[in-house]
């Protein structure tokens, strides 16, 4: 049985035989919309077919007014949509998507004034055009982040339209009359399907191993980098598909209402009115937007009719209203009770068996077998240094990893231990120094061609995609260069080797540390590395979960791993794991050896307690070493 | 069949089934005839959103106009009916219910919403289906490009209302102009007419500033047109632009002898430049002192209605009515191919003057007079001959 977050009463009797350092973790948080659920949402297509029949039934047989008020009802939803996918399901709010508005407005009108294209094909060709030309906007202005990025967009919308109001071929500051026909029916059929064809992008992006992809970038973008996502491509893929709806409905509107200025299809306010509408029925999910426009609008209306001296107050206050009380909108309140969410992705309820999926992974071509180099030294770095402005964080390391070698890096913190793990997968740029990865070197490649290339690693601290489960997030990660299916077996047999059957569809961010660690090594797992960095894996954990941790490490050979390179602060649990443990100091390597000789080294002691008591490998006292 | 074929089968049946249910053809709806039922007039109005200023004005000037008219008997006698709702100012919510009027109500004759950018969808969709549109407060040009059914009404175009500014400065002996407009269509049309008639007034043109519209520091604007020295500067502006360049001219201690603006008819001009708006030309096209016939009946019953002086919006929606109910006589019926015809080539009185507009519906009747503030008051003062007319006292 599976309950409202996806977890099931097998999950619930292994949290409680892990004892109580794992339950402490597991209190149930408000997450809003987005939580996924292993349910079928086929009923949910069912309930979208009869949703469109009623409303078609009802903007075309009603008045021509209603027919109206059908067209702009469909036309927020799609803009709804649109935004939806670039900023609910990719992260990235735009408060500029009007500006694939105004262009598919003006660009249908173009068409028809000048070449006489029918009103419908013009649309459409105006919303492919607003898509080709959403590759190098998107390219440019995705590099800007958050609040940055929605005042470019802002930006962008301001400035075209002001270029095109200067410009005498697009009609001025005073318009262009479209030519047209009285087609209102048409042109609802037409909205309407552009609106449905939204959803069902949105419906892609909601289950699909791109959709996957883009939430990943949402949840934590420079993690989703390190799991083999790329993430310039995915968000500008996203951009695209969201500037394709706004474009589309801009030049059905455009001739549907005959004549468009500037300030008419690139006003600002049509974006804010979306972004309200979409926030009121729940950012990043798949009704929401639907909820939102729907309602919203028929609600504005209305009050408009009734109340029209305190229209817009009222309206301005039942937003008020919506978002305090429902932050997550409308659906959250239905997700409560487990109504509209996602389905899993690719989250098949039966696993195959775990000889059977190695077998399978096994028969499948691994590309990068026949290309691994035959030198031993997996990872070399020489003379590595990192400076942040006036600040080096890394002077000069040297180490390197063999391939069949366990090494750690122990050093007090602000050592440069992380710094270099950046700097190795690619995270930040080294200032001087080379870094050699399984014979080639990384400099200037991106994190996640690196990650396909083989190298994996965890965070200091458990970073998992939020609005995921389990499952996905391991997913996610063995998707990286892989095909879907061999993707799925990929990640089965990391949930079946880590032990995590029981909690797949858990949701991520409702987890204990312990398990939050376990997915950041799932997560590593699944890419299928040649070389694992893992960062403080075994920080907090149980003596139960540390045995587990370790446990998996020792096993790593047999995963296919050839070598691994970590970072701890538990002595006591690295001691008969490591070859080789490297010694940082203020960044720089001071020593390396075996670990019975390196944790009995002085400079060690000195370095890493400032004390003269020996660190006594492999006993209890270094075990609690935690500088 | 898999589950997801049978949902795309599902949707594409069920749209078919809708469309064919509403799929009759979308055609116009004719017009009432009958001879007791009242003659319906949609309007939208802005009462709130970005041009909600202009909304209470034009709204009081049709309903008082409406009132009157159907106190006097109506119109081939039958009352009128005005459907007056607002816009929001927002071209989508012009669109829904220039379909109500249009296409549900059906009704005789429609009236603008205020600005191209609601009038300009409005005006399409009047002629998609073939209503006569009266426009009260449109003056851009392109709405009307093409129409035929939409017609200037309630002001007259943009390229007049300042032309007689050269003329009317050189007769006082200023004959360098400077003219300095914002780059909008609709204000650059203003200085276009006023630049036009230069040479006919025997003066010299110094010097054609743009501006951008979002501007709002005029100090370097003010600076370029002190540089010419001009003795007469036209402020081809919006309200705020206006009040901006003078004030910005006179903080560079440059005075012109003559200073213009379009928007100078505004109350805020007056309210805000204070003693630097005393002399200032401006231009209206209704005025008590014009004494057209049925300024009276406008100016009283405006007081009694709505107990606050007359503007010239409200004057301009006023004529508007004014001008459908005497075509729609003209014409005998509410047959609206007729008063269509009646609109377009019929002449008529109006508070504003004898209406007339040309093959594209632009007006041509009207004559904007200019006015100068006097003591803080609009004194007319171009064409001197203008009944009331008085001097004008120059320089600025």
């Amino acid at each position: 049985m599976i309950d409202d977050t996806g977890t099931t009463a097998g999950d619930r009797g292994r949290h409680r035989s892990l004892g109580a350092v794992l339950a402490r973790g597991m209190r149930p948080r408000h997450t809003g919309g987005r939580l996924p659920s292993a349910r079928s949402d086929g009923t949910q297509g069912l309930v979208l077919v009869v949703l469109v029949a009623a409303f078609l039934a009802w903007g075309l047989l009603g008045s021509l007014s209603t027919n109206q008020l059908a067209i702009d009802i469909a036309m927020f939803v799609a803009l709804a949509y649109g935004f939806n996918i670039i900023s609910g399901f990719t992260g990235y709010i735009s408060f500029g998507q009007v500006v694939f508005f105004g262009f598919g407005a003006f660009a249908t009108a173009l068409l028809v004034i000048h070449l006489d294209v029918p009103w419908f094909l013009a649309a459409v060709l105006g919303g492919l055009g607003a898509a080709v030309v959403a590759v190098p906007i998107g390219a440019v202005m995705l590099r800007l982040q958050g609040i940055y990025f929605a005042l470019g967009m802002f930006g962008l919308a301001y400035v075209v339209s002001l270029l095109l109001s200067q410009w005498e071929f697009t009609g001025g500051s005073t318009g262009l009359v479209v030519p047209g026909v009285i087609a209102q029916k048409p042109v609802l059929l037409s909205v309407t399907g552009v609106a449905v064809l939204a959803f069902a992008v949105n419906a892609f992006m909601a289950r699909s191993p791109f959709g996957l992809r883009a939430m990943a970038v949402r949840d934590d973008e420079q993690v989703a980098e390190a799991v083999g996502v790329a993430t310039t491509r995915v968000k500008v893929m996203a951009f695209v598909l969201s500037a394709l709806m706004p474009a589309l409905v801009g030049g059905m509107v455009a001739y549907n209402r005959g004549f468009i200025d500037t300030s008419t299809v690139f006003n600002p306010a049509i974006d804010l009115q979306v972004i309200v509408l979409v926030l009121a029925g729940g950012i990043g999910t798949l009704w929401g937007p639907l909820i939102g426009a729907v309602l919203l609008t028929l609600i504005s209306d209305q009050l408009a009719t009734a109340l029209p001296d305190y229209q817009l107050a009222l309206f301005g206050v039942l937003i008020v209203l919506v978002t305090i009380f429902l932050p997550g909108g409308v659906v959250s309140l239905v997700n409560r009770w487990g109504g509209l969410r996602r389905e899993i992705v690719r989250g098949t309820a039966d696993l195959p068996t775990e000889a059977e999926l190695e077998r399978r992974l096994a028969a499948a071509h691994t590309p990068r077998a026949n290309d691994r180099a035959d030198d031993p030294d997996l990872l070399v770095c020489t003379d590595v240094g990192v400076d942040f402005g006036g600040v080096r964080a890394l002077r000069s390391v040297d180490f390197t990893v063999r391939r069949g070698q366990t090494v750690f890096i122990i050093g007090a913190n602000g050592a440069g231990k992380t710094t270099l793990f950046n700097a190795i997968a690619g995270a930040v740029p080294p200032s001087k120094g080379t870094i050699v990865f399984d014979g080639r070197p990384v400099h200037g490649v991106p994190a996640h061609q690196l990650a396909r290339r083989g190298l994996a690693r965890t965070f200091q601290i458990p970073r998992p995609f939020a609005s995921m489960t389990v499952w996905e997030n391991v997913y996610v990660a063995a998707l990286g260069g892989r095909h879907r299916r061999q993707a799925q077996e990929q990640a089965a047999w990391v949930v079946q080797v880590l032990g995590l059957e029981e909690i797949r569809f858990a949701a991520s961010d409702t987890l204990a540390v312990g398990h939050r660690r376990m997915v950041e090594l799932a997560r590593a797992l699944a890419l299928g590395p040649s070389l694992i960095l893992l960062d403080e894996v075994m920080a907090g954990m149980s003596e139960d979960e540390l045995e587990v941790v370790r446990d998996a490490i020792r096993r790593m050979p047999s995963f296919g791993v050839d070598a691994v390179a970590g970072i701890e602060h538990v002595i006591k649990a690295i001691v008969d794991l490591a070859d080789e443990i490297v010694v940082m100091d203020r960044g720089s390597t001071i020593i390396s050896g075996e670990p019975t000789e390196i944790l009995r080294h002085p400079e060690v002691i000195r370095a890493y307690l400032g004390t003269g008591v020996g660190l006594g490998a492999g006993t209890a006292v270094a075990g609690d070493v935690t500088p | 069949m898999s589950r997801s074929m049978r949902v795309a089968i599902g949707i594409a049946v069920t749209a078919t089934v809708v469309s064919a249910c509403g799929g009759g053809s979308d055609t116009a709806t004719s017009g009432s005839s009958s001879s007791d039922e009242p003659i319906t007039i949609g309007a939208s109005v802005s009462l709130t959103g970005a041009y909600a200023s202009s909304g209470t004005n034009v709204s009081n000037g049709y309903k008082l106009a409406v009132d009157q008219i159907n106190a006097n008997g109506g119109v081939l006698g039958r009352q009128l009916e005005l459907d007056l709702k607002d816009d929001q100012s927002d071209a989508g919510i012009v669109s829904r219910l220039y379909s109500e009027f249009l296409g549900t109500a059906g009704d005789d004759a429609v009236l603008s919403p205020y600005g191209s950018a609601l009038a300009g969808p409005a005006a399409q969709l009047a002629e998609r289906y073939q209503t006569p549109m009266l426009h009260s407060q449109t003056s851009s040009l392109a709405v009307y490009k093409g129409t035929k059914y939409s017609v200037m009404a309630g002001l007259g175009p943009g390229r007049d209302v300042l032309a007689g500014v050269p003329q009317f400065a050189a007769d006082a002996g200023y004959k360098r102009i400077t003219l300095v407009n914002n780059d909008l269509d609709a204000y650059k049309a203003i200085c276009d007419g006023v630049a036009a008639s230069i040479a006919d007034a025997g003066a010299t043109l110094v010097d054609r500033i743009e501006y951008a519209a979002a501007t709002s520091d005029f100090s370097s604007t003010a600076l370029k047109v002190a540089e010419g020295k001009p003795e007469v500067v036209v402020e081809c502006s919006a309200i705020q632009d206006s009040i901006g360049i003078t004030r910005a001219l006179d903080q560079q201690g440059f005075r012109p002898a003559v200073i213009a603006s379009p928007t100078s008819v505004d109350p805020a001009f007056l309210s805000s430049l204070g003693d630097l708006a005393n002399r200032a030309i401006g231009y209206t096209q209704f005025s008590p002192d014009l004494g057209y016939p049925g300024t009276e009946e406008f100016i009283t019953g405006y007081d009694d209605a709505y107990g606050t002086a007359v503007n010239t919006q409200a004057a301009g929606a006023y004529a508007t009515v004014q001008v459908l109910a005497a075509a729609i006589e003209k014409a005998g019926s509410t047959d609206k191919a007729a008063v269509n015809k009646a609109l377009h080539d019929g002449s008529y009185d109006t508070i504003l003057g004898t209406y007339k507009v040309d093959s594209d519906g632009v007006q041509t009747g009207y004559e904007p007079v200019l006015f100068q503030y006097l003591d803080g008051a609009q004194a007319i003062v171009f064409p001197a001959d203008t009944k009331g007319a008085l001097a004008a006292q120059l320089p600025y």
